[in-house]
């Protein structure tokens, strides 16, 4: 409903709660809410045998993102809100969204999407973030590295990148592994085809070694990648091994990494250290006692907490992302935007939390 | 204290395994919360809103008195289910796991004179955590009323039934005027400074209440101002009637105890066992239970906060079972007779009374039989030699 402005908004939203509108609203058309994004699902078709493009038309609320960067899909499965972050395929100028969804193997979301998410079903989003995105100025050289669902922002960037400057020298390596596992392949040929100075190449996996990175298989495509301005979005291997590489030749400057999947979990002994990231009130402190709530407090911050033994939750607050541990329960939480009891919880990985 | 426990005392290892048999119903019972809980609540929630807006809407009509009677009586309904079974459990977490930022506990705002952030603080962690601890549990009288015992007796307790009836007519506003703690800023362990700051949110939501129910929809209603207004009225106190009778039922029964406070190293069994005794149920229909937000499992309640409310009835058979089993007695009657009980505490305790010999002989170690008498002679002799 951005049809009001945002003095009306506010206003609106002072005098009746937000879902109380959202709810009256949806009664006469279920894509209407005051702040919310809702999209409807108009295609979905399979890209490779377990990469789905859905084509989605959002409401009023969207707004507009830069090439590279994700939205959160916020589904409801079983009652329950559960977000992921999927990179946007389709150009910032585009009036539908289009996003590449894998099928991960235990993937809650993922595999809701593929089997449960019919055409014509609304689906909320949530924030659009991500610092893969093309500079201001556009260097001379650019070399595009892909490894399997990865393509996905990098396709995005390619798209923008020639748009702004069509003659731009650019190479793009997608590691996959085999070649039904292309995802996105035919616009991308059809990109080289319109542009020349775009070189396109494949190595899949099942080729052998020449089917993997190495600085020796890249430099036999592409001899001049270290002259390159580098975006790379893979899995957590390339990513490794393709920032070593970089590293050793002292070019990691040059490169711009967007990680798939949940952080890796670390050591969790009392105390390791874990950054804990309080958006709120900027603060960043480190893990050093037994529960967050108390490393907060070691630090010197303040937060809300109650009984301090996980019953009252006035601690209760929003994990924006991150591990963590109920210490009560024992379950982890990797899922963005979600609720735990700082009093209760230790970190097993950076967290960032809304306080 | 005060009240005689009809339980049984137990040894350290009894408590710590009742302690143990009721967390493992606790995670067996939180692993199962899922779809049909968050349906659930859904279902509460819109059932609070269509009530709402069918009961505004027939108080529209409300010069005709079968449209009053209505409006009135659908919209006291919606108040009721939306503070006791939508707004308390939510706020008290229960439904925090479906990541639903609408039903969060830490920023739903409840339709009450009280603003939801001083409950968090006054019901959340304060009551639930000191629960019937006399002297850190406020919610023991409500600061205005003698409930036990150990509470000093004061004058102004005589006329306490007159007290808890114009509690119980406006207790939306006593709760959101006590949530300001103007007792412990009389005894100094509340600055004026912090009484400042809560004042802000404190007006903030009395005067949005009354706007609302006062002014909004009676002025939206033209020439039915005046049917809106005594209907919206009436709503209020009809919620505020059924929730005193239901909360007071909670801790104030004849069998709920009371506790000292001395529970800085209370293990968790120790936690459940206070919890179980400071608490009492009612037994009622489905209907009534679901009216009372399911307080009518007061036990469960205090036992499980976080869990939601709707599993308090099939967890209660088992936490009965073990109840039996440890010797523990478990505090259940009809409303009529639990809430007479209530009743009773009121005016006992409006009177200064001792405290009960009963209590205290069971402490006693000497048997009064094994005490004989001085023979007058024996104990002239004794004097004499004392004085001399």
């Amino acid at each position: 409903m951005s049809v009001l402005s945002p003095i009306a908004r506010r206003v609106v939203g002072k005098i009746a709660k937000e879902d109380w509108l959202d709810f009256m609203v949806a009664h006469v058309n279920p894509m209407l809410a005051v702040n919310r994004v809702l999209a409807r699902v108009v295609s979905i078709d399979d890209e490779t045998p377990d990469i789905k493009r859905f084509v989605l038309v959002p409401n009023n609320n969207w707004q507009s993102f830069n090439a590279g960067q994700f939205v959160a899909v916020r589904a409801k499965i079983d009652g329950i809100f559960h977000e992921r972050c999927y990179s946007l395929v389709s150009a910032p100028t585009d009036n539908v969204i289009e996003i590449g969804v894998k099928r991960q193997p235990n993937g809650r979301v993922s595999n809701w999407m593929h089997d449960h998410l019919n055409v014509g079903d609304i689906i909320e989003l949530g924030d659009v973030g991500g610092e893969f995105v093309l500079p201001a100025q556009l260097p001379s050289k650019m070399l595009l590295i892909a490894g399997g669902s990865g393509v996905t922002p990098i396709y995005s960037i390619l798209v923008e990148a020639l748009k702004r400057q069509a003659k731009l020298d650019v190479v793009v390596m997608y590691y996959a592994n085999t070649e039904h596992d292309l995802a996105f392949a035919k616009e991308m040929v059809e990109l080289a085809v319109k542009h020349p100075s775009l070189q396109l190449h494949y190595a899949l996996a099942v080729t052998g070694d020449a089917g993997r990175f190495s600085p020796q298989q890249l430099s036999a495509v592409c001899a001049d990648y270290t002259d390159r301005m580098t975006y790379i979005c893979g899995p957590q291997g390339l990513m490794g091994a393709v920032s070593n590489a970089w590293a050793e030749r002292g070019i990691s400057a040059q490169l711009t990494q967007e990680l798939f999947g949940p952080a890796a979990l670390s050591s969790d002994a009392v105390g390791n250290a874990m950054p804990i990231t309080l958006r709120r009130s900027q603060h960043v402190l480190l893990n050093t006692q037994p529960s967050i709530l108390e490393s907060a407090e070691a630090a010197g911050v303040r937060p809300a907490y109650g009984c301090r033994i996980g019953i009252c939750k006035t601690c209760s607050c929003t994990k924006v992302s991150g591990v963590v541990r109920d210490k009560i329960t024992g379950a982890i939480d990797d899922a963005p935007n979600s609720q735990i009891r700082i009093c209760v919880s230790e970190p097993l990985s950076p967290v960032v939390l809304d306080i | 204290m005060g009240t005689i426990s009809k339980s049984r005392a137990l040894s350290a290892e009894e408590i710590k395994s009742f302690g143990e048999e009721l967390d493992a119903l606790r995670k067996e019972t939180m692993a199962t919360i899922g779809k049909k809980e968050a349906d659930y609540i859904y279902r509460v929630r819109n059932l609070v809103r269509y009530t709402e807006i069918a009961g505004r809407s027939s108080l529209m009509l409300g010069w005709l008195p079968p449209f009053w009677l209505a409006g009135a009586s659908l919209l006291g309904v919606s108040k009721i289910i939306e503070n006791m079974e939508l707004g308390h459990n939510v706020i008290h977490g229960q439904y925090d796991w479906m990541n639903d930022p609408s039903l969060r506990g830490s920023n739903y705002e409840w339709d009450h004179a009280s603003t939801s952030a001083s409950w968090r603080h006054s019901h959340n962690y304060l009551h639930h955590t000191y629960t019937n601890v006399v002297g850190r549990d406020r919610d023991v009288g409500y600061t205005v009323l003698r409930l036990t015992d150990e509470q000093p007796w004061k004058p102004y307790h005589l006329v306490q039934p007159l007290t808890a009836a114009a509690l119980a007519v406006n207790f939306q506003w006593g709760i959101s005027l006590y949530d300001l703690e103007l007792d412990n800023v009389a005894n100094g362990t509340k600055s004026f400074a912090k009484l400042g700051e809560d004042l802000k949110p404190f007006v903030a939501k009395v005067i949005r209440q009354s706007a609302k129910d006062h002014v909004f929809f009676p002025v939206l209603a033209g020439p039915s101002f005046l049917p809106v207004l005594t209907g919206n009225i009436a709503a209020n106190t009809i919620r505020d009637l059924w929730t005193f009778g239901i909360i007071f039922c909670g801790h104030f029964t004849e069998d709920a105890e009371m506790f000292a406070d001395n529970i800085e190293n209370e293990t968790r069994g120790e936690w459940y066992l206070r919890q179980l005794r400071g608490s009492g149920n009612l037994v009622g229909s489905r209907t009534f239970e679901f009216m009372t937000g399911h307080l009518s499992r007061q036990i469960e309640h205090h036992m499980f906060p976080d869990i939601p409310a709707l599993r308090y009835p099939e967890m209660a058979v088992k936490v009965q079972e073990i109840c039996a089993r440890y010797g523990q007695h478990y505090n259940t009657g009809t409303f009529t007779k639990q809430f007479s009980t209530v009743v009773q505490r009121i005016f006992k305790y409006s009177l200064p009374t001792r405290h009960s010999v009963e209590a205290v002989a069971s402490k006693v170690v000497t048997k009064v039989a094994d005490i004989v008498p001085m023979p007058k002679t024996r104990r002239q002799s004794l004097m004499s030699l004392i004085a001399a």
